[in-house]
């Protein structure tokens, strides 16, 4: 393999051929621009309205500003503030619980209607249909409709309940049902994309290893776990990572128009009490920092599943 | 070498932080005008913004007041019902130099607005004839304290659009149909209410609830504050500069008041605005509500209903009050045909137009005795004309410094819902948010 290596000659001069390299740069050049050109609008607003808005937060943290007075400038008092503060802890606990109760169900949930929507069971094209619903109606709308779901006296959850001999609970008004309550709404609306990330997985799972394991005598449990499952791995680890950060963002609208946080604040979740410090209690320093302290939570929770994908790496 | 060092890019950190924060900062400062001459009136255009429920109603003023007016235009905008969010908007106005010529003020915001230096001071103006020969005097006077800043009281920051009071709405279809002959009456005092409500809810096997709850949530100022009042109680007393919710007589009346839940009203939902537990669903036989109801009632609810004055407590009325109003912005560059809209807005012509297209009170004392908005041209309620009288008598809202009216809210819906939700004595709980409301009115007070 001597050849494969020598740069082309001009025959007639003996140098080096210009022609292709030039054209490989100008290609370049051209590729460069082309990018630069579809990147910036997406850039320019991405910097005017995470950016910029990012650091004006990060900048009002340090200030004490009701929206009308001019700021004061307190330093670190309101980063200090955070820890101290009991209303902040009960708010980063439910929304961890949010997390907790939303994201296994999501997942496990999402892959099974994934593998059941990726058959060729008859029927199945108008059950890949109304997967796809949640994903058309806004939150804000599908809170209003969930809303009305949950009415202990009209609602439709607790007609079928009574079907079944169950008097349902006041959902929204109850200590104990109003978070599970939400949580079912939120995994509903995040199951949409749950699924379609999961039927890319799964369509780069190889026919051929289902066959050989028909062939070795496997069930479909046993393809479903022990093949499938372990397959989809690297979506899985994506779908849960963003529903990790869906569930921590995502409850605020749906917190917030269902329960308003309530009742007894078992629905506050931390971007909800950041949204009233800063519009009920117009506190724009402290919420700034509560807004930021999400930020860095969310940062971490990336990072720690990127180190969990580098440990499992390096094992495999 | 294109990639930066740390440094340079700490530096283009800060100039962008800083960049984001400045042009913020440096709106705060406002360009606030004294006096409220400004613009010419002919050819002017000015902005009028309202909340979304009343955008309507304000077209319609816009309307009859350009059609007078043809060299005059005027804009309306309409924006969010809810108040936090709303005086969040106007706040954003005023720092990016937006803000409306005129604008919806309302009495428990007027007092944050004014301290922002959002409201022109109308006082001066109205003094000077700007409302022709409209007078402050001839307001009614609990209605325009309403906006009166608490440090400056000799200010007016906004004129109130309608003198509204709560009465009871009833529905006769839903009394008629479950056999109760009990209707409510003029001398009913709130243990009638609470019976007859109870026996309608179980007439109907729990299909109708005999009374809307009258503490929604926990949240509703316009009932709990006469309540407490009736027996003795303040949500704030001005004078001490605190809040009493947690007194031996304020205990009396969370206790009357919460009693209600799910006997004779609705049991406890965390969803003060419920449609379905709203009078004019037509599955509520009776519901406390404010005059400003009665259009949206009689546009929704089919049934025979009417209305009839608050229920008493030991002899006093119960009846809350309260007003929107409207405001000229410090900012304006059209102050004179901002104080024009209003001259023709106050007047004989332009309340006339209120009352027939809002069917608003007029606030003046005149408007509330002979004002054409008893005519409801037949259609219910006959018995609008209490409203003219519980104008008169209303408990109105308290206005708080600072963000202790939020506060308020909190920690009153908090109580009740310990109270109903977890069982916790209406005393402790009471007492808890009676301190949690001291302490935020302290902080405010310091901060003053």
């Amino acid at each position: 393999m001597t050849t494969s290596t020598t740069p082309a000659v001009d025959v007639t001069t003996g140098r080096p051929e210009k022609t292709a390299p030039s054209a490989g740069r100008r290609s370049k050049r051209v590729d460069a621009i082309t990018a630069t050109a579809f990147v910036t609008p997406a850039l320019i607003g991405f910097i005017l309205f995470v950016i910029i808005p990012a650091l004006g937060g990060l900048a009002l943290s340090f200030f004490q500003w009701d929206l009308f007075s001019p700021p004061q400038f307190v330093g670190l008092d309101n980063i200090v503030r955070l820890f101290t503060d009991p209303d902040m802890w009960h708010a980063l606990g439910v929304t961890a619980l949010f997390v907790i109760m939303g994201v296994i169900p999501t997942v496990v949930l999402g892959f099974l209607l994934a593998v059941l929507v990726n058959t060729k069971l008859p029927g199945i094209s108008v059950l890949r249909v109304f997967y796809f619903a949640p994903m058309i109606a806004s939150a804000a709308v599908a809170s209003v409709i969930w809303a009305a779901l949950y009415d202990p006296r009209f609602g439709l959850v607790n007609q079928a309940l009574s079907w079944v001999g169950i008097n349902g609970p006041a959902w929204l008004s109850d200590t104990t049902w109003a978070r599970p309550a939400l949580v079912i709404m939120m995994i509903w609306g995040a199951l949409p994309i749950v699924i379609i990330l999961y039927l890319g997985g799964l369509q780069r799972v190889s026919d051929d290893i289902y066959a050989a394991a028909s062939l070795d005598g496997a069930g479909a449990w046993r393809q479903l776990w022990s093949m499938t499952w372990p397959n989809v791995w690297p979506t899985t680890l994506l779908v849960t990572v963003l529903q990790a950060v869906g569930f921590v963002s995502g409850s605020f609208e749906v917190s917030l128009i269902m329960t308003n946080g309530g009742p007894l604040g078992t629905t506050q979740s931390l971007a909800l009490y950041a949204y009233k410090v800063a519009f009920s209690d117009r506190d724009i320093g402290y919420a700034s920092a509560l807004s930021l302290f999400q930020l860095v939570l969310l940062g971490a929770i990336v990072l720690l599943v990127r180190l969990l994908v580098r440990i499992r790496k390096a094992y495999s | 070498m294109t990639s930066r060092t740390p440094r340079t890019r700490r530096k283009w950190v800060a100039a962008l932080a800083v960049a984001a924060i400045i042009p913020m900062l440096a709106a705060c400062a406002g360009n606030a005008k004294a006096d409220g001459s400004a613009g010419t009136v002919d050819g002017s255009t000015i902005v009028l913004q309202t909340v979304n429920s009343l955008q309507p109603q304000f077209q319609k003023y816009a309307d009859a007041y350009m059609k007078k007016y043809p060299k005059r235009k005027v804009e309306v905008r309409a924006s969010t019902d809810d108040g936090a969010k709303y005086a969040q908007q106007l706040a954003t106005a005023r720092i990016s130099g937006q803000l409306p010529d005129v604008f919806f003020n309302v009495d428990y915001l007027a007092d944050t607005l004014a301290k922002a230096n959002v409201p022109l001071d109308l006082a001066s103006g109205i003094k000077d004839g700007k409302l022709g020969s409209l007078r402050i005097k001839d307001f009614a006077a609990p209605f325009v304290g309403q906006y009166r800043p608490i440090s400056n009281p000799d200010e007016v920051t906004g004129l109130p659009v309608s003198a509204d009071s709560v009465g009871l709405y009833w529905n006769k279809t839903l009394f008629d149909k479950y056999g109760v002959t009990e209707y409510p009456k003029a001398d009913w005092t709130w243990d009638d209410m609470l019976r007859v409500a109870k026996e309608i809810q179980d007439k109907s096997g729990g299909k109708v609830y005999g009374l809307g709850s009258p503490l929604q949530d926990g949240s509703n100022q316009l009932v709990f504050g006469p309540v407490l009042r009736a027996f003795g109680a303040d949500v704030y007393n001005g004078k001490t500069g605190k809040s009493d919710i947690g007194s031996p007589d304020a205990i009396k009346a969370w206790k009357l008041l919460i009693s209600a839940y799910g006997t004779s009203s609705n049991p406890y939902s965390a969803n003060a605005n419920d449609p379905a537990l709203a009078f004019s669903a037509g599955n509520v036989a009776m519901g406390i509500g404010s005059r400003a109801a009665i259009p949206g009632t009689q546009a929704a609810l089919k049934d025979e209903w009417n209305v009839q004055s608050m229920p008493t407590i030991n002899g006093k009325s119960t009846a809350g009050g309260g007003s929107y109003g409207l405001s000229i912005s410090q900012t304006s560059k059209q102050q004179d045909a901002a104080w024009a809209f209003l001259k023709w807005f106050y007047s004989d012509a332009g309340m006339a137009v209120a009352q027939k297209v809002g069917g608003v009170i007029p606030p003046t004392n005149d408007g509330i005795d002979n004002g054409s908005w008893k005519d409801t041209g037949g259609k219910p309620p006959a018995n609008i004309a209490i409203f003219g009288h519980s104008a008169r008598t209303a408990v109105l809202l308290t206005q708080m410094p600072g963000s202790s009216g939020t506060v308020l809210t909190q920690a009153t819906v908090k109580a009740t819902q310990e109270v109903v939700l977890q069982h916790v004595s209406v005393e402790k709980a009471f007492q808890q948010a009676q301190d949690t409301v001291n302490a935020q009115l302290a902080k405010d007070f310091k901060k003053k």
